[in-house]
């Protein structure tokens, strides 16, 4: 399955999800959903967030699977904090 | 970019040796960095008693005033503690994020590992008829010393490199800095230029109080 796009190719501004299918019986639902905060990082800052979540939140744990240091891992998870705040801090604003 | 230290969350490879030369606290910090930190610090003031040269402040190396062995040792001791004191309380009061105490003590004790270059660069014959001969020259101290032109040339890249050792250390002292305590852009450097300032004076004052007076 191809990776979900999240900028708009043309003018870079957030995408939203025009459209959902069932993938049983082909069901389609039409309407203008917001793609979820966690959902719109970046691939990289994806897959670190489910690694996070499967090593239980342990940096220490990380840090051994990834083969860095204690502080590079938190490092790397203040940035994805800091990338999430910012994506929130966006959305409300679009929302109004 | 190849040598740029790694930066995705991908396992990583195994690291180049550039990458342990100049960005070695993104693969080791906390206890296995404190460990190697303390034991490079104790060996370059070992190896610097043998030669009479001095760490005398964060940043200082001077040859010649002979001491008891355990001064040298303390010097090291005494200068890694100054700066790491000293930049974890400015980094409490800066960074927006919590970090390992023992992280950034641990790299700066490592960072400090280019004085063992330094330091065995003195026992060479060539550094020690240089600093002989501009002790006589420049302060009468000591005894007339002949300087033949390989000990000059030998004399200078001696130097050089112990310059570029020390530039090496700064970077290393930065870079534990950065990482530990995830700091970036002019807020890290300022800080770290007002902490170095701030330890320099700190630890020439404690080497001075605890050690010569």
């Amino acid at each position: 399955m191809k990776l979900l796009p999240i900028e708009c190719p043309s003018c870079g501004r957030k995408l939203v999800v025009r459209q959902l299918s069932c993938q049983g019986c082909g069901t389609a639902v039409e309407g203008l959903y917001e793609i979820p905060s966690l959902a719109s990082l970046s691939r990289s800052d994806q897959q670190f967030v489910l690694q996070f979540v499967k090593a239980s939140g342990s940096l220490k744990q990380m840090a051994s699977l990834l083969g860095v240091s204690y502080p590079t891992v938190r490092s790397r998870l203040d940035q994805t904090i800091e990338e999430l705040e910012r994506l929130e801090t966006e959305q409300e604003a679009a929302n109004g | 970019m190849a040598d740029q230290p790694p930066h995705s969350i991908e396992p990583q490879r195994r690291p180049k040796i550039v990458h342990w030369l100049f960005t070695p606290f993104v693969y080791v910090a906390g206890g296995t960095s404190l460990a190697i930190g303390v034991a490079a610090i104790l060996l370059a003031g070992l190896l610097g008693s043998l030669s009479n040269t001095h760490f005398d402040g964060v940043l200082d190396m001077h040859t010649g005033r002979p001491a008891p062995t355990r001064v040298f040792l303390l010097e090291g001791l005494i200068n890694w503690l100054c700066l790491a004191v000293v930049l974890f309380l400015l980094s409490r009061l800066v960074s927006r994020t919590s970090f390992r105490a023992r992280d950034l003590f641990g790299t700066q004790a490592m960072a400090r590992w280019p004085t063992v270059i330094t330091a065995l660069l003195t026992l060479l014959p060539a550094y020690q008829r240089g600093t002989a001969y501009l002790g006589w020259q420049l302060l009468r101290v000591g005894s007339q010393v002949q300087l033949h032109s390989a000990d000059m040339v030998l004399f200078g890249l001696t130097v050089m490199v112990t310059v570029a050792a020390i530039v090496w250390m700064v970077a290393l002292m930065y870079q534990s800095y950065s990482t530990c305590c995830n700091m970036k852009g002019a807020k890290a450097i300022a800080t770290f230029v007002l902490g170095l300032l701030l330890a320099e004076v700190l630890s020439k004052v404690a080497i001075v109080k605890l050690l010569i007076m």
